[in-house]
């Protein structure tokens, strides 16, 4: 199918880059398995050579006197001359032009070697034109240059000191060295041919790789846009049901918050009238807590009101109040009303960028969040407990609100949830708290993510923008000065 | 080693041009060992009269003088093969095998084994090389034809080089001489191991 395509379409501009450096891969890779591959004939050969030498012509004779026949340390030096520095090459630059051209020259000068040590057996010449076909495994017809060079000067010398050796003759016309040359060169031609071809087709190979590469790669843009969609879609609708929840919730809000806010109003009267009766206007009456006990009982049936109102709020989806509200004295009065036993750190910088915000809402989040995290800590923890709640600024202007905990970590099935409403893991959650934080960031045009480790702890990021407003003041103002 | 690794590839250049003067000098040292003829000793002009050996009398006879275990020699009795089997006069073949004083048996090797195959060749030994002497040939592979009525036809070598088969100016005159009854003018030098006078 994928070959169909490919040699019906005409291949980019891209695939043809591509196709450019896989052609180079393989080519680079063929030269480099072909200078092995010769490695370990060159080597074979010498081992060849020297058995033949040992086998056929040990020795030379003086009548009943014996001397090591010069075939011998000719194989083992003269052959290990051959072997040694192409393979050499072979192993430690392969793939490297100058490699294979040795490698060309040695080949061809272990035929004449061979030639010798056979006895000049015509058989043996054969290794000459087997040896021009090895070569052509590089499919790089350059190398057939230095390995006709080489025939041609063994046979230019010879015929100039040695004539006999190579013609049969002693007085051998000047062009005979050109007959034996010219059958050389007439492989050559073939093998030229065929290594120009099997290039051709190595870089027809390339470009259908190439273009079957490059639509492997859009089947995979478009499968990652599938899945895009699909989680956008999966996201919209668990959006939808956490929607369909908070209208249930809203309502139900609505009318439980609208029940408890008159007993909590009398609870607080009632409150207010027996402090005043106790106390009688002295704050230190016979025991100094009573008054601050009064105090915070009043103090937190107000956050049970306000809760209750942000709850009507949340539930009839109330837009935040913004006004500049510095981040730190946020923090330190959400850590007033949270009684533990948790070291809790505020760590805001004092100079962090003053956002327009609701106060009410962010103490609200900044409450839910390290409650939170106190409440999931473990009683093993407790030792090392702590939650700290840090910010940075952002180079857009706003900051990134964290708190993070060491409370051991969120598995990843519950922090994919943890922001849907009426989902909790606690036995006496309500599965609200986080749930009014996503909304309440949301609406301040905020984002909210949870990183969890197992085993170590978490940490709530809420990603605040400088409001618009902000920004615009300050360009003006900028562009004023 | 990783240094010469370094060296080498830093002066590669240098390096491939001093392994093709290596393998350059070395191919020579092989050529002109190759090419360094044998003794030609001197060989008799006519049949000796106290040859142990029978000439023939109606064709000519071929002598060839070996050292049975000269590795040389096998490429001059491939070359013989070749002039039995080419010449048109069937002569008269013997290979002389040098053999100990004290052989007690046929020397047997390649050389000689092969020697004993080849079709209309007469392999006969030589104890103490004495028929060697009387015909004064001093290297293995010597050859040595004589016409029916004792008179020397050729003396030389039958190989180009030293242990080489192919085209050579031996053979072509031993060829010519049994093909057409031309007598060379020259003779060709003798490839092959030194016979030695105690063998």
């Amino acid at each position: 199918m994928s070959t169909t395509i490919a040699q019906t379409s005409t291949p980019d501009e891209a695939a043809l880059e591509r196709a450019g450096e896989l052609f180079r891969e393989r080519e680079t890779d063929l030269h480099r398995r072909t200078d092995r591959l010769f490695a370990y004939l060159l080597v074979a050969q010498w081992v060849f050579a020297i058995a033949i030498a040992v086998t056929i012509s040990p020795y030379a004779w003086t009548g009943k006197v014996r001397a090591i026949h010069a075939h011998v340390p000719m194989a083992i030096f003269g052959g290990g001359l051959l072997t040694a520095f192409p393979t050499f090459l072979a192993l430690s630059r392969p793939g490297a032009p100058s490699t294979r051209y040795v490698i060309a020259v040695a080949q061809m000068l272990w035929s004449a070697l061979l030639i010798h040590l056979t006895g000049g057996r015509i058989e043996t010449h054969f290794h000459v034109f087997g040896s021009l076909a090895f070569l052509s495994v590089y499919r790089d017809y350059r190398v057939f240059f230095p390995a006709t060079v080489v025939v041609v000067i063994d046979h230019v010398l010879r015929q100039a000191l040695w004539p006999e050796s190579a013609f049969g003759t002693t007085t051998p016309e000047a062009w005979r060295f050109l007959e034996h040359a010219g059958w050389v060169l007439f492989e050559d031609a073939f093998l030229v041919i065929a290594c120009i071809s099997a290039r051709k087709e190595m870089y027809a190979a390339a470009v259908r790789q190439a273009q079957v590469e490059s639509l492997s790669r859009l089947d995979q843009a478009k499968t990652i846009e599938l899945d895009t969609a699909l989680r956008e879609l999966e996201a919209s609708q668990v959006a939808q049901l956490r929607s369909e929840r908070l209208a249930v919730l809203g309502k139900l809000a609505a009318s439980m918050g609208h029940e408890l806010r008159n007993p909590l109003a009398a609870v607080r009267n009632a409150n207010a009238y027996v402090a005043r009766r106790v106390l009688g206007g002295n704050e230190t009456p016979w025991d100094p807590k009573v008054a601050q006990f009064f105090a915070i009982i009043d103090k937190e049936i107000g956050a049970c009101g306000k809760i209750i109102s942000d709850l009507l709020d949340f539930a009839r989806g109330r837009e935040p109040t913004r006004a500049p509200c510095p981040l730190r004295p946020v923090v330190d009065d959400a850590f007033s009303v949270i009684p533990t036993k948790v070291a809790l750190e505020n760590a805001v910088p004092e100079d962090l960028p003053v956002l327009d915000l609701d106060r009410d809402q962010m103490r609200q989040v900044v409450i839910n969040l390290v409650q939170n995290a106190v409440e999931a800590m473990p009683e093993t923890r407790m030792a090392t407990a702590r939650v700290v709640v840090s910010a940075r600024t952002l180079p857009s202007g706003g900051y990134v609100l964290e708190v993070r905990d060491n409370a051991g970590g969120i598995p990843d099935d519950v922090a994919s949830r943890i922001f849907e409403p009426l989902f909790t893991t606690k036995t006496t959650g309500t599965g609200l708290g986080l749930a009014i934080v996503a909304s309440m960031v949301e609406r301040h045009g905020g984002k909210i993510r949870v990183d969890s480790q197992l085993g170590e702890g978490s940490c709530f990021s809420i990603e605040l923008p400088r409001d618009r407003a902000a920004i615009a003041t300050a360009a003006l103002m900028q562009g004023g000065a | 080693m990783r240094f010469l690794v370094a060296w080498l590839h830093r002066h590669l250049v240098f390096a491939i041009a001093a392994w093709a003067l290596l393998v350059g000098a070395s191919l020579i040292a092989l050529f002109e060992y190759k090419g360094r003829p044998g003794s030609d000793g001197h060989p008799s002009v006519a049949w000796p009269e106290a040859a142990g050996l029978e000439r023939a009398t109606d064709r000519p006879t071929l002598l060839m003088f070996i050292h049975p275990e000269c590795p040389c020699t096998r490429a001059s009795i491939e070359e013989l093969a070749l002039i039995v089997d080419r010449s048109d006069v069937r002569a008269r073949a013997l290979v002389v095998v040098m053999t100990s004083e004290a052989a007690a048996a046929p020397v047997s090797t390649a050389t000689v084994d092969r020697a004993r195959m080849l079709p209309g060749v007469e392999v006969v030994f030589d104890p103490g090389g004495v028929e060697a002497a009387r015909f004064g040939a001093e290297t293995s592979g010597h050859v040595l034809v004589f016409s029916p009525n004792g008179e020397r036809l050729y003396t030389g070598g039958v190989t180009g080089s030293r242990g080489h088969q192919g085209d050579n100016f031996g053979r072509a005159q031993v060829l010519a001489l049994l093909t057409t009854g031309a007598k060379g003018a020259a003779a060709a030098h003798v490839y092959g191991c030194a016979l030695g006078n105690d063998t």
